[in-house]
């Protein structure tokens, strides 16, 4: 029952044993602020992304109230927005559209919002505020960019409302501006004043403009309650007790969680945290045993004296914890600043822009110490269970190499002694063993990496992208989530031959883009119902059996295109001038179900489409992703790719056939003349909002980001998993001279000297490097090949390029290092005699 | 009642029959309680050996050792490791004192394991008749070797422990302060009926105790029945 | 004193922690109750946590008392086992009941270890007491043999007998002393064990006066008797018997010829009371109560013969049987010794 009060002397012993050793103090502060740093800055960049991804997507929505009730009446208003779960509102009132013609494409909505809908709204005023006055208004910066006025305040615009009713055309003045994304949101806004709305909307009636869909005069209530927690349920029950039935909206930024719904996601960054906790682990591990080796006899005397196992163990516990609160701030510090600056660096990963958020969540720093100290903990537990085993006889044991002899022999035992040290290398199998493996893992991943990352290769990356110089494409042909409509006939022909007439412009390649939805026949049912039967839960495959037509891409590419295709051939074979003809189609496999690719048709197939009215010849099968710079690079559920020259789209379609959308045009421009060529056409595609500009120059950019990535992370993981397989050699040897100690001190008894000791210990270690270096250099290789070729080859930006740089470091590396820890361990040895010398002597 | 009795002790070292070295081979014995008994014998007779088995510094190869009816060889390392901090005090020949704690925290370290209570007069008693008392607050490494081996001595006593297990005790010290250990060792021993087990190459000292046990080769050869008792009375 | 004050303030602290929990808890629970308005969901969820955490409280709280209770019932087990030599309670365990424990068994270890020491010690000293008085015995009788046969040599110088006469009774002195200080150690020792009975003091008395009665006829002093044969005292007839006789001797050496010697035994409710009277020279009053003290000399009684151990034995041998003595006198009208024995 109740222990004893020896904590104090069992703490004394750990902090007075600490000061003893003020090397390995340091050792372990840095392996632990090396730990803390690298979890805390993983930790603050996956936070921060977080945060970031949240801000973009509330900012789509428009805002960041919880959700809202939407066309109210005025009377509703006031009822809603006194029920006590509503923590904030804010109130606005649907006024309008602008109808001017510059915003064809990017409509613009009025609305008279109040403060609390301008706080929460991201409305940020660079100048001015809110409209007060009749005449008043408040636009952002695109809007008043495509009105062409200046950005200040009481600039003079006219505009033209669409109330619904009727079409108001009068003149404002600015009150204030703000700084809005236009690609985020779907629409932009303009407010004007409540004595705006008085005036002019005062006739409406809300009720019935509701009745007709148009919204005008109606009010939305946008709340806030205590928390994000079932926003839909807080809604409803508003609604119940107040016995309103209106429409509720749910901001859907919250409900759409980012990265916890996705723990897909998390994967990586919890295998990179493993990784670092595995290499702190090591590190703290190796630190730790070795002291505990090296003090055999200090743990042996205080068992001796009455210290309990569970007491020794307890006092490298305390050791290692408070080395881990000495630490422990700097690493949680500097980690937190590395992580700000990493952040951006990962935001740019996505494909949605993203404005950079940084979270200091405290859990940031509570999770990454959390994480350390398990580290700790776990590295010093089992050193702590050698100390507690340790037999009270060591304290008496005599160990160690003693000094007292000299001789002056020149030994003839030269030879012997590799024999010996070869020998030595055998005792002990398994650490041998183990050794090895971790070193040649190490070495062999190190070697994939770096392999991997200098196969990166920039021009068959761009060639995915670009063809040529300069692309000009039409978004609008990809409808993806968010964006905005767009005509996805601006590309048109004579805007083609604009561009062509760009004197440096050599030549433009187009493709033009139609959709056919294809009856299936029987070739496709054939292959796609023995599918249905296996996969039967795939719901693509069983809607398209349903409709029982699969969509198609199909693409008519200029000559210039022809070249890229051979690469991308699986069966047949291309023949340029027959192609031309325009009697053939290169089809390509088809996505038919989870990881199924392949081809309805082969070689020699007749096809016939409806919507170009004529029927054409399998000339050969493609990839799946072939030709991907030419295609609008996304796919359709077990459809295909069909490839026809141009002109087979451009002629004139049967009746009842939708015109081809011209999705790019590719530009080939004479190098010297690239820059004002670059210019013009920039700038005759920045008139549309559908039409994008990159060039070549814009892709190899933000592949530069890419690769810079990829490389930080690679070295950097490569770094940390040689820095591993070092340790653990490190260790090995270390240990393995301490524990021979007595072994040594019996041989110097019989006669060996220590300079043919210090031989023995060189010899093992070259011996050491030399057995690692056969098997890197073997199967190290061999799996270096394997493995970085297929990963090469699978990738679309690589080019398998074989990196020899690593094994021809691992020759000087190692060797360097088992010289140096040869020597330092023998080093060890001999001073500790010298102190036990001293002492006999004294 | 016998506070230690030694049955068949055997200690090898190494598996190979050839190569075996039997530092005890085949020992019995038995101390009573109070008793002064020295161990005697040439380098590497296996007098260490016995010693640190009587102690449970070290376990055997095979037999038996009971200290005051424990069987040391059954009992964990845990609880053995208790049983020597309450009930044995140590003294080796050499590497005796913690060198991280200095001479007073040495002295206490086997009380304040344990959590106890320092009596205060009688430690001070230990360290004035140690001649001590300036040097409690040094480290070892600022004593010289008999120094130390005082230290050693006032740490033995400083539980009163139930025996007393000592290494050439006073190998280190002049022949008057040898003396003098000697004497306050036997006085303490008296007071608080402890048992001593010494080895020690010095032949006067060994006449003082009531028993000698000559060692050879790792067997006893003589002292093995406890003497009548003739106290110089 | 002390442990007054800890169980106070240990009982105060108790009362002020248990005040803070119920307070912190009940207020917590308000102010939600308060802030989230009168839902009876809430309330009952509310009054639930409360109660539990009151029965959580005062359920640890129970828990810990009787581990308390439970520790100080070993503590009193193990007490127990040590004194009486059983089985110990803990083996070597790193608790402070076990380090309690063996400092107890190693305290119980020593005293017994010293006891038996003084008892060693004891008996050797018995040992030498009877060596030395049988050592003695032969040397004295050798030496009053001797002076005897001197004497009886013929033709003796008168101052030759004279000094012979002085050897005979300093060597009787001797004697008596050796004996009385043998007598006395074994006395102080506890070596002498005391057979009493229940037995007519009558004997007693008249034994110790054949032997004084010479004595006292030849100084011409009378002695009387006044006991009730039937007066009955728990005593050791032979040592009560010398222990009158010192007192006897005494009466007979300080009084004056012609005197008289009165000795009167009484019972009681509880002691049987032996009083013996003479009409010596008396103690004066200061002494009275030094009388009983080993060696000591009366003032006045320096010019007679003795050591002064007399009454000291006398008391010892009383007191041994469980009774006592006390003493009556003034100066030159004659001392009264009382003796209390007891009847059972």
């Amino acid at each position: 029952m109740i222990s004893t009060n020896n904590r104090k002397i069992v703490t004394r012993l750990s902090l007075k044993s600490l000061k003893a050793n003020p090397m390995r103090n340091l050792a372990v502060i840095c392996a632990v602020i090396l730990t803390t740093l690298l979890i805390t800055s993983i930790f603050t960049m996956v936070l921060s992304i977080n945060k970031s991804m949240e801000l973009t997507q509330m900012k789509t929505v428009g805002s960041d109230f919880h959700g809202g009730f939407k066309y109210l009446t005025p009377a509703q208003v006031e009822i809603l927005k006194k029920h006590p779960s509503i923590r904030e509102y804010g109130v606005s009132l649907n006024a309008g559209d602008l109808e001017d013609g510059v915003f064809k494409d990017s409509p613009v909505e009025v609305k008279r919002i109040d403060e609390a809908y301008a706080r929460h709204g991201f409305i940020n005023f660079i100048e001015g505020g809110l409209p007060a006055a009749e005449n008043e208004v408040v636009l952002n910066t695109w809007v008043m960019d495509k009105l062409g006025i200046k950005h200040a305040l009481d600039q003079q615009v006219t505009l033209d409302i669409n109330i619904g009713e009727r079409v108001i055309h009068q003149d404002f003045i600015v009150s204030g501006y703000y700084e809005a994304d236009k690609n985020l949101s779907m629409a932009g806004l303009a407010f004007v004043s409540e004595a705006w709305v008085q005036k002019n909307l005062s006739s409406i009636d809300p009720v019935k403009y509701k009745a007709n869909n148009t919204y005008v005069n109606t009010a939305e209530l946008s709340v806030m309650f205590n928390n994000a927690v079932d926003i839909e349920k807080k809604l409803n029950k508003v609604l119940a007790d107040t016995g309103l039935d209106v429409p509720i909206g749910i901001n859907w930024a919250y409900t759409a969680s980012s990265l916890s719904e996705n723990i897909i996601n998390l994967v990586p960054y919890l295998a990179v945290i493993l990784i670092i906790m595995l290499s702190g682990y090591l590190l703290i591990y190796n630190i730790f045993y070795i002291s505990v080796v090296r003090d055999v006899k200090f743990y042996g005397l205080l068992k001796a004296i009455g210290t309990t196992p569970r007491q020794l163990k307890r006092i490298i516990t305390i050791q290692s914890q408070v080395l881990y609160l000495i630490g422990l701030p700097f690493g949680l510090a500097s980690g937190y600043g590395m992580g700000r600056l990493l952040s951006p660096l990962l935001g740019s990963f996505s494909d949605e822009p993203t404005e950079t958020a940084y979270s200091s969540s405290p859990w940031i720093f509570v999770g990454a110490a959390v994480f350390a100290y398990l580290t700790v903990w776990i590295a010093a537990s089992k050193p702590g269970r050698m100390a507690a085993r340790i037999a009270p006889v060591e304290a008496v044991r005599f160990a160690g190499v003693s000094a007292k002899r000299k001789m002056h022999k020149r030994s003839k035992r030269g030879a012997q002694l590799y024999a010996m040290a070869f020998a030595n290398l055998f005792r002990n199998k398994r650490k041998l063993f183990l050794m090895l493996t971790s070193l040649s893992l190490s070495m062999i991943l190190f070697s994939i990496i770096f392999t991997v990352i200098s196969s990166l290769d920039v021009n068959k990356y761009l060639s995915t992208f670009i063809n040529g110089d300069a692309v000009i494409r039409n978004r609008a042909i990809v409808q993806s989530a968010g964006e905005r409509p767009g005509d996805p006939y601006k590309l048109s022909k004579p805007f083609i031959d604009a561009l062509g007439k760009i004197d440096v412009v050599e030549r433009v390649d187009s493709v033009y883009f139609k959709v056919e939805n294809y009856t299936m026949d029987d070739t496709i049912l054939g292959a796609l119902k023995p599918l249905a039967e296996t996969a039967p839960s795939d719901p693509a495959l069983a809607a398209v059996l349903k409709n029982n037509f699969i969509q198609l891409n199909l693409y008519g590419m200029d000559a210039g295109w022809y070249d890229l295709v051979q690469k991308d051939i699986i069966e047949g074979s291309f023949d340029p001038q027959k192609f031309a003809s325009g009697n053939y189609v290169l089809i390509t496999e088809s996505n038919m179900a989870e990881d199924t690719y392949k081809s309805y048709y082969h070689p020699g197939d007749q096809v016939k489409y409806e919507g170009l009215g004529k029927s054409y010849e399998v000339m050969a099968v493609l990839h799946n992703d072939a030709l991907y710079a030419a295609t609008t690079q996304s796919f359709t559920a077990c459809g295909y790719n069909a490839f026809f020259p141009s002109s087979e789209l451009t002629r004139e379609l049967p009746a009842g056939s939708d015109p081809p959308m011209a999705l790019s045009a590719t530009l080939h421009v004479d190098p010297a003349k690239l820059d004002s060529a670059m210019q013009t056409a920039k700038s005759i595609a920045a008139s549309s909002d559908e039409l994008s500009y990159k060039s070549r120059e814009d892709y190899r950019q933000e592949l530069g980001g890419f690769i810079r990535i990829f490389q930080t992370i690679g070295y950097g993981l490569s770094f940390v998993i040689a820095l591993i397989g070092v340790l653990n050699y490190i260790n090995t040897v270390i240990t393995g001279v301490i524990a021979r100690k007595n072994e040594f001190a019996l041989l110097e008894s019989i006669g060996m000297t220590k300079r043919q000791l210090k031989k023995v210990l060189v010899y093992e270690g070259v011996f050491n490097v030399l057995l690692t270096v056969s098997v890197t250099s073997t199967l190290g290789v061999f799996l270096t090949y394997r493995i970085s070729k297929s990963i090469a080859d699978n990738m679309a930006f690589t080019v398998f390029h074989m990196g020899w740089l690593p094994f021809i470091l691992v020759v000087p590396v190692l060797a360097a290092i088992a010289y140096t820890v040869t020597l330092f361990s023998y080093r060890m040895l001999s001073k500790a005699t010298v102190v036990e010398r001293l002492r006999q002597t004294a | 009642m016998p506070i230690l009795r030694i049955e068949h002790l055997k200690k090898y070292y190494g598996k190979d029959p050839q190569t075996t070295v039997k530092a005890l081979d085949d020992v019995s014995l038995s101390v009573e309680k109070g008793e002064f008994v020295a161990i005697v014998g040439t380098s590497g007779s296996g007098k260490s050996t016995l010693l640190h088995m009587l102690g449970g510094l070290d376990r055997a190869t095979a037999g038996k050792v009971f200290v005051d009816g424990n069987d040391i060889f059954a009992m964990s390392d845990e609880k053995l490791t208790i049983f020597r901090r309450r009930s044995v005090g140590f003294v080796f020949q050499s590497y005796n004192l913690v060198p991280i704690l200095n001479v007073l925290e040495n002295i206490l370290l086997p009380i304040e394991l344990d959590g106890g209570s320092i009596d205060q007069t009688y430690l001070d008693e230990v360290i004035r008749a140690l001649g001590l008392q300036e040097k409690i607050h040094n480290l070892p490494s600022n004593l010289s070797g008999g120094q130390q081996q005082r230290v050693a001595i006032a740490r033995a006593l400083a539980t009163k422990p139930s025996i007393i297990l000592a290494d050439e005790p006073t190998g280190n010290l002049d022949s008057k302060t040898s003396q003098e250990v000697l004497i306050l060792l036997k006085q303490m021993s008296e007071k608080f009926n402890q048992t001593i087990v010494m080895i020690t190459h010095n032949e006067s000292i060994a006449q003082t105790a009531d028993r000698i046990i000559r060692i050879e080769d790792g067997r006893i050869v003589s002292g093995h029945a406890a003497s009548s008792g003739a106290s110089p009375l | 004193m002390t442990s007054r004050n800890d169980v106070r303030s240990s009982k105060r602290g108790n009362f002020i922690f248990s005040a803070i929990l119920v307070l912190l808890v009940s207020g917590y629970a308000g102010r939600v109750v308060f802030l989230e308005g009168k839902q009876p969901a809430l309330t009952e969820l509310t009054v639930l946590f409360v109660s539990c955490m009151l029965i959580l409280g005062a359920l640890w709280n129970w828990m810990l008392r009787r581990q308390v209770t439970a520790f100080m019932n070993s503590v009193d087990e193990m007490v127990d086992r040590a004194i009486h030599g059983r089985e110990k309670l803990t083996h070597f365990d790193e608790t402070s009941l076990s380090s309690l424990e063996h400092k107890l068994l190693r305290y119980i270890e020593i005293n017994q270890a010293n006891e038996q020491n003084l008892e060693t010690e004891k008996n050797t000293i018995k040992e030498l007491i009877s060596d030395i008085s049988h050592q003695t015995k032969t040397p004295l009788s050798n030496i009053l043999l001797y002076s005897q046969l001197l004497a009886e040599t013929p033709e003796l110088g008168g101052d030759t007998r004279l000094l012979l006469n002085q050897i005979e009774s300093q060597s009787e002195k001797l004697e008596w002393l050796i004996t009385s200080l043998v007598k006395l150690s074994r006395l102080e020792t506890g070596m002498i064990t005391l057979q009493s009975e229940v037995t007519p003091v009558i004997a007693t008395i008249t034994s110790a006066v054949s032997h004084i009665y010479t004595r006292a006829e030849n100084k011409g002093i009378s002695v009387q008797i006044a006991c009730d044969p039937l007066t009955k005292a728990r005593h050791d007839h032979k040592w009560t018997s010398e222990a009158l006789f010192n007192l006897l001797e005494n009466a007979v050496k300080y009084s004056e010829a012609g005197g008289s010697i009165r000795i009167a035994a009484g019972g009681n409710e509880m002691f049987t009371r032996i009083d013996i009277s003479d009409t010596g020279m008396g103690i004066p009053g200061n002494e009275l109560e030094h009388i009983f003290k080993r060696f000591y000399r009366g003032h006045s009684a320096r010019e007679y013969e003795g050591i002064g151990i007399g009454l000291y034995l006398t008391q010892k041998i009383i007191s041994l049987q469980g009774g006592f003595i006390t003493a009556a006198s003034g100066v030159g009208t004659g001392t009264k010794l009382s003796i209390f024995l007891p009847q059972i």
